[in-house]
């Protein structure tokens, strides 16, 4: 039960865009991922990336690796990075990551916007650290975007959760023909609403679930 | 923006500090088996201490008297309240086509009855009225 939230596989998260008020909530699910996986003690460590500098977003919020490293030297394993150079911190953040002792998990948002080689190396070795940094945990990446179709199919290939968050429409049916997830597509139809999260595992129809809390779309206090 | 320092002299800084004090909020299992799916934010035994006690020395909010609205108003509750309650429990906005039917033959029931007994109780009110009147042919004769 609820095994994709505990496996260490990564994952893909997206969904409707729109104006409305049914549309959105990928971010918040990742908010609501990644801080409970730390407050559970399933990792060490959490960071989200945060190249739009969303409020809500839980941890202590960072603006470079120096602030984040006083803090975590502080006691803080949660980081909500607010990025001043989203692309060149990105590959600054994967490199500071596998210095770091212990397991992580790293929410990348709005992932189109730096596509490139540490995108890459989280999707490709993060998730086996053994191999690549015997020193430290793995890395579990949530990886969230608006049109996951303009990701490298290799990156996607190496995200087996795939999640659709919201509305079914035109951009749902284009992800589930662009992932060739048919099956998949007819049941989150029937299931889906405004904020509701569908849950696939290599191409099946895994389940889906209700809104996560509110307060994560709220500004912590 | 301030200078830069390389991330493995950042990983440095952030190692050399103590062990952060305490365990886990809380266990894998529970983050685990209570996901949602369900309401609220899953709560696990150490959460639900603190809340305890943070709800028993809650100052807030903090609303003035006059402003406070009684829980307590049998003109408007009754069953208007059970059916909000049921609503609020159930997570459903508004009532059930099924209940709906169940509860709409129950009320043309009781309509029915009610307009039988007020048509029966007038009846009896029209005969009472005739045999009072005085019979005013026999009294002439």
């Amino acid at each position: 039960m609820m095994y994709y939230l505990k496996d260490g596989s990564h994952v893909l998260i997206s969904g409707a865009t729109g104006a409305g008020e049914a549309f959105g909530g990928k971010s918040v699910l990742a908010n609501w991922w990644f801080s409970k996986s730390v407050s559970s003690g399933l990792h060490d460590m959490g960071v989200f990336y945060n190249p739009k500098g969303l409020s809500y977003v839980r941890g202590e919020k960072v603006r470079n690796l120096r602030e984040m490293a006083e803090k975590y030297r502080e006691g803080a394993r949660l980081f909500n990075f607010y990025p001043h150079e989203i692309a060149y911190q990105h590959d600054r953040l994967q490199e500071f990551l596998t210095e770091l002792e212990g397991s992580k998990i790293v929410v990348h948002d709005e992932a189109q916007q730096y596509t490139g080689d540490a995108l890459d190396w989280f999707l490709n070795q993060g998730g086996n650290m053994n191999e690549a940094a015997p020193n430290t945990g793995d890395i579990r990446s949530l990886v969230v975007t608006q049109r996951a179709w303009n990701l490298p199919e290799v990156n996607r290939a190496n995200m087996p959760l795939k999640i659709w968050v919201g509305p079914y429409g035109n951009e749902a049916r284009k992800f589930f023909q662009v992932e060739q997830m048919p099956d998949a597509a007819d049941k989150i139809e029937e299931r889906t609403g405004a904020y509701r999260w569908s849950v696939t595992d290599g191409g099946e129809y895994v389940t889906t679930c209700k809104p996560v809390p509110e307060t994560y779309a709220e500004k912590p206090r | 923006m301030p200078k830069q320092i390389s991330p493995r002299d950042a990983a440095q800084i952030a190692m050399s500090g103590e062990e952060p004090p305490g365990e886990p909020e809380s266990s894998a299992e529970n983050f685990g088996s209570k996901i949602p799916g369900s309401h609220g934010d899953p709560v696990t035994e150490v959460d639900e201490q603190h809340w305890i006690v943070k709800a028993a020395m809650s100052t807030e909010p903090n609303i003035p008297l006059h402003r406070v609205e009684s829980i307590w108003n049998p003109e408007e509750g009754g069953d208007k309240r059970v059916s909000r309650g049921i609503q609020k429990a159930t997570d459903m906005d508004g009532m059930p086509a099924a209940v709906d039917i169940v509860v709409g033959i129950a009320e043309m029931y009781v309509s029915r009855a009610r307009e039988s007994v007020e048509s029966e109780s007038t009846g009896a009110t029209d005969k009472s009225v005739k045999e009072q009147v005085p019979q005013l042919g026999r009294g002439r004769e």
